[in-house]
């Protein structure tokens, strides 16, 4: 065989995957992605962004016959968070991509659904990252106009630490951290060649030839080795993270239990001194609600009974912090499957039962609320 | 942008390959040196001006360099060589590294200065720096135009993690290389195993011991399989990277140099370090070790010499202290090897000198893969049996070591392997390239691990 032929051949079949590379199935699947600001939490302010989506457990394990598509909007307001227009609102909730209404229109969201139960209007800080509480305490509209209540929803008890409250107003620097002229320079060649490195990240994730390759490999892995991540709930099938991965296998001191508690009583004290009311509500967990619907092999030695969000709650609460159990809610039998079946997020009707027991609460407790104006 | 990615096998790469054998062979390497700066801005767009300050400076260098008729001239251009690539390196990768050190030292006024690694910085300065300490000792003519010089220091197959290649090597072929479908055939053979290579083997063993090494070893016998596994990953990435350049080169009409020889098969740790990272550690022997007097100037300065390039090589990876002991351990066994090897003539059997010199590098690699000094005592704690036996690896780990034994120890490594283009070769390749990819796109990969330094 020439060294002619072999180099050919091997570009023909270097050509016939390059055919399957070039097909994209779709650059997007969420239109949080195409929203999203890559510099911070927050997402392109002004944007409305309609379109069918499906959950990201079936992205990533390649189950398209899994997938539930739904149609959303996603509409983002000039601050750059997700809420419809609205007045000055008085409460206020911050949390993670749950609180932002992962999966859910615009009309689905937990903050949308306590603000028709409050009647009054509810901003929705819910940040792409797990962690809105930083941006909240520094963001200068709030430190001008604070809200008189918020609501912390964290899905996760993972520490990160709060910055202290701004002493300085928002506009004028502190001395000493204006920018210098070579870093704003630098800051903008990046922001430049940022357009390139996400063109780049797209292209890696959703060509064809991923897609396929990965599809097959999971496929041949799921035969040979079973599907852990897949449930039977209300007798039909559900993608969901495994109890370890979803953090049910570490001890609460493993996770640092002291230190997450402590991180939280700080927020609730940073905003006690600006006469901002606080309510503590962690959203329960996937595994923790449906720990039973996994094999036994995958739920033995998690640590559910108290949970790590039980256990953060109690210590709130003897902190002398106002909080919230959704657990006794969310483990109602009467109601539907709470999580998406291809994600790992609440439905609309896990946030409109959150949002219903939270309105209740802060009925049967106005005193939550603070006296900020 | 790692060679495995789409977007480099069906983007980046196609495109270039096909202008570049539609151009004219005189502006080729304009068109590599372009080509190549695209290909950085996708991994590393804001530290692309680094990457072009150090060309330009070199070249430059280098210009005054040939042109000075005096001898104290030629050493200030190749201060401003030195200096310039060093004060990169520098700030970019030990300013943080010592002001946290002076600063833990009680100097607390000292400012900490922490700065984002360009990538590939540890090779393409050192690429840059021997080219004008090269033309100083008068062992290269300068480059014959700017483009050759700039294709020559950031050419995207070995620009972010070796083969370091010295110009000394490149010169002719940067004027005049040959282009064949025999050399392109060879390029795909070495560029197919080496992408086998890291995602067959490599990613595979990562697999394996990154969650042994993330959860804790509950005793021995997991410590040692980690380290094994590590020990795997880190040469079949590293050597995968390597082949992959070599084919890449060969692909454009360059040999590049070889810079892996099956390490895991020396019979002494001077032997291992002719055959890891061939490149790294001749341009230390030539560019450290013989200027610092070699073993010129007595038996103790010897020994100096041997541990002084060792400690610098391993602070070459990163600036920590791990690399510091890394450096240190290699040095000082090479020490220790060389005064036996002088006091007495014989020698053990070669199995067990091969397993010694791998027990080493075992034991040093720990200090390689644990970031903080103390979780690395601790994990050569657990493999000294302290904590006990502990629990074995699942038997699918137990399997995958035994075959991962077998191929670092008796099949031949790339380089020893005949270059044909039989039917059975092609499909071979073929194969070896689809598996990779179903298997690397499907599990999914990690960065190679030589990126980071």
């Amino acid at each position: 065989m020439s060294s002619r032929s072999f180099v050919l051949a091997f570009v023909a079949i270097w050509v016939l995957l390059l055919a399957q590379a070039t097909a994209f199935e779709s650059p997007y699947f969420r239109p949080y992605e195409v929203v999203v600001d890559p510099r911070g939490i927050r997402f392109l302010p002004s944007m409305a962004v309609e379109m069918d989506e499906y959950g990201v457990l079936s992205f990533n394990q390649h189950t398209p016959e899994l997938r539930v598509t739904r149609s959303t909007r996603f509409t983002t307001d000039r601050w750059g968070f997700r809420n419809l227009p609205m007045g000055r609102a008085r409460v206020v909730v911050i949390g993670d991509s749950f609180v932002l209404g992962a999966g859910a229109s615009d009309d689905e969201t937990f903050p949308y659904f306590l603000g028709q139960e409050l009647g009054e209007p509810v901003y929705n800080y819910g940040a792409q990252k797990s962690w809105g509480a930083p941006y909240f305490l520094r963001d200068p509209r709030f430190v001008e106009y604070p809200p008189q209540l918020v609501l912390w929803m964290p899905s996760q008890m993972r520490l990160k630490p709060i910055p202290e409250l701004p002493t300085a107003t928002p506009s004028s620097p502190r001395p000493g951290t204006e920018p210098s002229g070579l870093s704003v320079a630098y800051a903008k060649w990046q922001s430049v060649g940022a357009p390139l490195v996400r063109a780049r990240a797209s292209a890696n994730r959703d060509n064809g030839l991923r897609m396929l390759f990965a599809e097959h490999f999971q496929r041949l892995r799921r035969a040979a080795f079973g599907h852990p991540g897949l449930i039977e709930v209300d007798g039909a099938s559900a993608l969901a993270m495994t109890p370890k991965a979803q953090l049910l296998m570490k001890s609460p001191e493993d996770r640092r239990i002291d230190d997450v508690v402590a991180t939280f009583v700080d927020l609730r004290d940073a905003l006690a001194q600006r006469n901002i009311g606080f309510l503590f509500v962690p959203i329960p967990g996937q595994a923790e609600v449906y720990l039973d619907a996994f094999p036994p092999e995958l739920r033995e030695g998690a640590f559910v009974e108290p949970s790590m969000r039980e256990l953060v709650l109690e210590r709130m609460r003897q902190e002398g912090t106002a909080v919230l159990d959704l657990g006794p809610a969310f483990s109602d039998a009467s109601l539907p499957y709470l999580w998406w079946r291809d994600d790992t997020h609440w439905t609309p009707v896990a946030a409109q039962v959150a949002a219903r027991q939270v309105s209740e609460y802060l009925r049967a407790h106005p005193e939550v609320r603070g006296s900020a104006d | 942008m790692p060679f495995f990615e789409v977007t480099f096998l069906f983007g980046f790469l196609p495109v270039t390959l096909v202008i570049y054998y539609a151009l004219p062979s005189r502006i080729r390497n304009a068109w590599l040196f372009v080509a190549s700066g695209v290909f950085y801005a996708f991994s590393s767009w804001a530290f692309l001006p680094i990457l072009m300050f150090s060309i330009v400076v070199d070249y430059v260098v280098g210009q005054r360099i040939d042109r000075s008729e005096s001898a104290r001239a030629r050493r200030v251009w190749l201060g401003c060589s030195l200096a310039t690539n060093l004060g990169l390196l520098a700030y970019f990768k030990y300013a943080g590294f010592l002001t946290s050190n002076l600063r833990a030292a009680g100097l607390t006024s000292v400012p900490l200065l922490e700065a984002a690694l360009p990538v590939g910085i540890s090779f393409y300065t050192f690429q840059s720096m021997s080219y004008s300490i090269d033309l100083y000792r008068g062992v290269v003519r300068p480059a014959r135009s700017f483009a050759s010089f700039g294709a020559f220091v950031s050419m995207f197959p070995q620009l972010v993690a070796g083969p370091i290649v010295r110009f000394r090597e490149l010169e002719e072929q940067l004027e005049e290389r040959t282009h064949s479908f025999e050399r392109f055939a060879q390029g795909i053979q070495f560029f197919v195993w080496g992408l086998a290579k890291k995602l067959l083997v490599a990613d595979t063993a990562a697999s394996l011991c990154d969650p042994i090494f993330r959860a804790g070893a509950t005793g021995s016998a997991e410590a040692w399989s980690a380290v094994f596994l590590y020990a795997v990953q880190i040469y079949f990435d590293f050597s995968g990277y390597s082949d992959m350049a070599v084919g890449l080169g060969k692909m454009l009409g360059f040999e590049l140099p070889q810079n892996f020889a099956s390490p895991y098969k020396a019979v002494s740790l001077s032997d291992f370090w002719r055959r890891w990272h061939i490149t790294l550690s001749t341009w230390l022997r030539d560019n450290l070790y013989i200027p610092l007097g070699g073993n010129r100037r007595g038996t103790a300065r010897t020994y100096v010499n041997l541990m002084l390039t060792m400690l610098l090589g391993g602070l070459w990876h990163g600036a920590s202290w791990n690399f510091i002991i890394w450096g240190a351990i290699h040095g000082g066994v090479l020490a220790l090897e060389r005064a036996l090897r002088s006091r007495t003539t014989w020698s053990p059997p070669i199995v067990i000198r091969r397993a010694a010199v791998f027990l080493v590098v075992l034991v040093a690699w720990v200090f390689f893969r644990i970031e903080t000094l103390e979780d690395a005592t601790q994990w050569l704690s657990a493999m000294a049996f302290v904590d006990g036996i502990g629990a074995w690896p699942a038997a699918a780990t137990l399997l995958a070591i035994a075959g991962f034994a077998c191929l670092i120890w008796i099949p031949p490594n790339t380089h020893q392997r005949t270059l044909e283009t039989t039917p059975r070769r092609l499909a071979e390749v073929m194969l070896l390239f689809v598996v990779s990819l179903v298997v690397g796109y499907g599990r999914g990969t990690s960065p190679f691990l030589y990126f980071r330094f």
